[in-house]
């Protein structure tokens, strides 16, 4: 890894972050609303003109959107730069950066959980549908990927909370909004948030599993299918030495690849699920800022998601620049 | 005592529609410390032989009958695959043909020496490290120390910096090396050696084939190369098999086969090397090519080729002759060809 | 003018010609042709539903008895909001789920094969600009854009196409493209190159042929994720809201507690109207993706091929190969516990 290429690498990801936030300034703002209008009605008879319109000037201070465009975008671009991201519509006007905050951990605990299980499932399950290529444990695993993908997650998420939820009442088919609040990081509290967290983890571990699965399997069918796999098998190396050290170590490179990208999409990939089981994370928190055309909570999710995306691509070619020699930076692809 | 000694190696594959005679029961003994080659266009079955012998072919797809198979006087017929990993890179090992690819790409080139030394070194090692938990670390180094050596005998300078390079960062010949400094890591009786210059440009060719000849003399083991290029061979190997669709057609010491050549593939064979003394306008050519493994000819599998072909030879396989001591050939009319030259 | 109109006919026929070709093969695949019929029924559904679908889900007249269980009258009973037919709905929805998805995929074909095509051939600054887009629009999360572009600019079909295909294209893009850089080093568009051939001669006799195939591959699969994408969008109620589509058919039945009365039909039974459309592209796509691509394959046939062998014939086979036919020797087996290696490679073992 030369540094050069870790400085331009660096300074590539800093333009594309650039240009996304500027996207994301203005995209949302072609159909932007006035906050002013929205929070003090005209109509409203207990003040004077003169005052309303003092009033409706601070208001659209408050939010960043007094002056043209290009000076609120300078002025956004500025407040960026030190970390703030505006204030939002909601109610008692919190600023973006605490919504996300708040919002965020309750997404990473169903996204994270959910890769990791994918991720070690999955390989297994890939790894050992390879060794019997062509028995009905490979089909069984080609079949279910083909399946689970045309499924979409969502509807295997209603599929679950219909049956474990509403039928059979396994696991709660609505989050109980008191584990947000009361959490304490007593051993309870957790306990409840696993099992109020057990059907949307398990509606969106089915497909990452089954995707995980596929891509291993291919992975260590061409893998074994190398010729070096014949030089350490000509060496005298032990079975577990052949496919630990050499079979697997080169067939999980791909697998890095997988992996990097699932957790760039980590915090913007259960939307959905969020929804259908009331799950307090940036998914709903991106739906009402929506509906309530929050603006400025909108941006800031996208860009702190584009952020993280950024972030997550940067280190996943670092690591895999790391795990395969041949391969200097910014070349894969 | 041989080195080598193959009695009657048929191996096949079955595929969808039909079955593909790879090798139709060959025999191959080499004598500890000799070269024999064997010869053959791409696709006689040469490097399935060479994958039998190590007992790397995977069974199935393969099956594979032999009636006698033995390394150093030892049966591993019957040796089961986890009995072979111990003769494996210890008794036996294996030259490939193309280093890049016969190198694992994210190992350093050391640390894949290194583990034959740990795979077989156990009893080496003993005296070595010392008593407890350091032991293991001794290994390890012990292993680095050796491999070291192994690089600097087969000529690679500064070993102690290419121990760290990737195969990637190699250049052809010194992959080459690395893997010959591989197969002869352990000091085994035989190496198996797949093409192994195939790959390489004119000039390393003959470096690497020079360094394949000194470790070889000087360890006094046997070599088996398996080749296309009858002329690398001329130097190295003390006896040569020319193999055709699956079948020896000739085998004979290299001094008389070059000298006298009996079956016509094989003459026809010679006739396409080129000669520093060549007074020939143009290279002799073998017409037409290899006959398709799973439908192959009734008869001689070489007579759609040879100009010699009677119809004795177009229904009838010839059986394996000996015209004389050490000398095999597998055709009906090798006498009257031989009148006939004269 | 003649000249004109003989060489179009022949252009169009050679077209036609390849597109029965592609068909012939996809019916002989196996997969491919289960798609297939897939997709001709659904096909059929989405064109001719006024005539299958026994009420129309639009008239408000015909609605009957909010929340009705399935029977003869309603196949697969009646929404809980509105007391449309769901059996009917089912069968219109088809129409939005489908032509989203074959129109976006068309138009990110087209799209994405120009984009990829430039940018590989091209290469320098044409290159670096689109590779920039495509960077840029990788990392933006694109379900909450595609939520920010129709909250802006609105849900009709024409805004959905055009959003889901403006941020579509990018990984297409890149296959084509690194296939293009491929094709573009070979020798023969060198050779073509050296000969005087022009750009656009090349791209247009060398590229485009070689990479059509990858083409058709993807949109199919691409379709198919298109209209995953469309169902999740109308589940979130961010679709066209007039018009039936299967994710808000989900939407609805999930919001008016379907779940809570026990109404498992309401449902299901978008869900697997979603799960048909989706699969069945997929099944084309994988298809094109082995029948383009055979090393692809899957599992191999060493099962089927070995259930015709039994060891009397190998006997025989064996001692064919020794002299007088006697068999002699014995079986050994080898190799070590791998999975085996793909199918290929067994064959080209003997060079």
């Amino acid at each position: 890894m030369k540094a050069s290429y870790v400085i331009k690498r660096i300074l590539l990801t800093i333009f594309i972050f650039f240009v996304v936030v500027t996207l994301c300034f203005f995209i949302p703002r072609i159909g932007v609303t006035d906050p002013a209008s929205r929070y003090y009605p005209p109509q409203s008879a207990t003040m004077t003109d003169e005052e309303y319109e003092i009033i409706k000037e601070l208001t659209r201070k408050q939010y960043g959107l007094d002056g043209t465009t290009f000076e609120q975008y300078i002025r956004y671009m500025g407040q960026l730069f030190q970390g703030d991201l505006g204030t939002s519509y909601q109610s008692g006007s919190p600023s973006v950066i605490d919504c996300i905050a708040e919002c965020l951990p309750w997404t990473l605990v169903l996204s994270v959980t959910n890769l990791l299980i994918s991720l070690v499932i999955g390989v297994i399950i890939g790894t050992m549908a390879a060794w019997k290529r062509g028995r009905w444990q490979d089909k069984a695993l080609l079949n279910a990927s083909t399946f689970t993908t045309a499924l979409p997650s969502f509807f295997i998420a209603l599929l679950l909370s219909f049956y474990l939820g509403f039928e059979w009442e396994i696991f709660p088919a609505y989050t109980d909004q008191n584990m947000v609040s009361g959490f304490d990081w007593s051993w309870q509290a957790i306990s409840t948030v696993m099992y109020n967290a057990a059907l949307p983890i398990f509606s969106m571990a089915i497909g990452g599993i089954v995707s995980y699965g596929q891509s291993t399997r291919n992975s260590v069918i061409a893998v074994s299918g190398d010729e070096f796999i014949l030089t350490a098998k000509a060496k005298g190396l032990s079975n577990n030495k052949v496919i630990y050290g050499h079979t697997l170590r080169n067939a999980m490179l791909p697998i890095v690849t997988q992996f990097g990208m699932n957790i760039s999409g980590l915090i913007g990939g259960s939307v959905v699920i969020e929804k259908i089981f009331n799950w307090n994370g940036m998914g709903t928190l991106f739906l009402t800022a929506n509906g309530n055309n929050d603006y400025p909570l909108m941006m800031g999710i996208m860009i702190f998601m584009s952020a993280f995306a950024l972030v997550a691509n940067l280190l996943t070619d670092f690591v895999y620049s790391l795990l395969d020699p041949r391969v200097t930076l910014g070349e894969r692809r | 005592m041989k080195a080598l000694e193959v009695k009657n190696l048929k191996v096949i594959f079955p595929i969808e529609g039909g079955i593909v005679r790879a090798v139709e029961g060959i025999d191959i003994e080499i004598e500890q410390g000799q070269c024999a080659a064997i010869v053959g266009e791409s696709g006689c079955g040469k490097s399935v032989t060479s994958l039998a012998v190590m007992k790397l072919l995977s069974t199935p797809p393969a099956i594979m009958r032999v009636d006698k198979l033995e390394l150093g006087g030892v049966d591993i017929k019957e040796l089961s695959d986890k009995q072979m990993q111990k003769v494996r890179g210890k008794d036996v090992s294996m030259v490939f043909q193309d280093a890049l690819t016969a190198l694992n790409p994210v190992m350093t080139v050391g640390k894949q020496i290194d583990e034959i030394f740990l795979a077989h070194g156990n009893l080496n090692f003993e005296t070595a490290g010392e008593e407890g938990e350091k032991k293991r670390f001794n290994r390890k180094k012990e292993a680095k120390r050796r491999t070291i050596e192994a690089l600097k005998l087969v000529g690679i300078s500064d070993a102690e910096m290419r121990y760290k390079a990737y195969p990637h960062q190699l250049s052809g010949g010194m992959r080459q090396r690395v893997l010959i400094a591989m197969a002869f890591a352990c000091n085994p009786n035989l190496i198996i050696a797949d093409e192994p210059t195939t790959a390489l440009d004119v000039t390393i060719q003959a470096q690497v084939l020079d360094i394949l000849k000194d470790l070889q003399k000087k360890q006094n083991t046997s070599l088996m190369l398996i080749t296309h290029d009858l002329s690398i061979v001329m130097n190295m190997a003390d006896e040569i098999y020319v193999m055709y669709s699956g079948k020896i057609v000739e085998r004979a010491k290299t001094r008389d086969l070059f000298v006298r050549p009996l079956h016509p593939y094989t003459m026809g064979l010679l006739g396409a090397i080129a000669r520093l003394d060549d007074e020939r306008g143009r290279f002799v050519q073998i017409p037409s090519s290899l006959p398709c493994p799973f439908r192959k000819p009734t008869g001689c599998y070489f007579h759609p080729r040879c100009q010699y072909a009677t119809d004795k030879c177009r229904q009838e396989m010839p059986v394996l002759e000996q015209p004389e001591g050490g000398r095999y050939v597998r055709c009906w009319r090798y006498k009257e060809i031989e009148y006939a030259k004269k | 003018m003649k000249d004109i109109l003989r060489k179009t006919g022949k252009f169009l026929l050679h077209v036609l010609q390849g597109i029965g070709g592609f068909f012939k093969k996809l019916w002989k695949h196996k997969q491919g042709r289960v798609g297939l019929i897939i997709v001709a029924i659904l096909a059929v559904c989405a064109i001719f539903a006024p005539l299958i679908a026994p009420y129309d889900p639009y008239d408000v007249t015909q609605r009957a008895e909010k929340g009705l269980s399935p029977s003869w009258q309603h196949l697969l009973g009646t929404s809980i909001t509105t007391g449309q037919d769901i059996f009917s709905m089912l069968i219109y929805g088809a129409r939005s789920s489908l032509s989203i998805g074959v129109i976006t995929g068309i138009t990110i074909a087209v799209l994405g094969s120009l984009l990829g095509i430039a940018a590989g051939y091209l290469g320098g600054w044409v290159d670096t600009i689109i590779m920039r887009i495509v960077d840029v629009l990788l990392v933006i999360p694109t379900l909450p854009l595609v939520i920010v572009m129709t909250n802006v600019l609105g849900t009709s079909y024409v805004v959905i196409v055009i959003v889901f295909a403006a941020f579509g294209w990018t990984g297409l893009a890149r296959v084509i493209r690194s296939q293009v850089i491929l094709i573009k080093n070979a020798n023969y568009v060198k050779a073509a190159e050296i000969m005087g051939a022009s750009r656009w001669y090349v791209m247009w006799r060398h590229i485009l042929p070689a990479v059509s195939n990858l083409l058709i591959m993807s949109t199919a699969l691409t379709s198919a994720g298109i209209m995953v994408a469309e169902a999740g969008l109308s589940f979130l109620g961010l679709g066209n809201p007039e018009a039936i589509s299967w994710g808000k058919m989900l939407a609805d039945a999930q919001s008016s507690g379907a779940m809570l009365f026990g109404h498992w039909w309401s449902i299901l039974a978008p869900g697997v109207g979603i799960f048909l459309a989706v699969y069945s592209f997929m099944r084309i796509g994988l298809a094109m993706e082995e029948i383009l691509n055979p090393r692809m394959r899957k599992g191999s046939n060493m099962l089927k091929v070995f259930k015709h062998l039994n060891n009397t014939y190998l006997d025989e086979v064996f001692a064919s190969m020794d002299e007088g036919s006697k068999l002699s020797g014995e079986y050994i087996s080898s190799g070590a516990a791998q999975p085996p290696a793909s199918g290929e490679k067994d064959e080209s073992a003997g060079s």
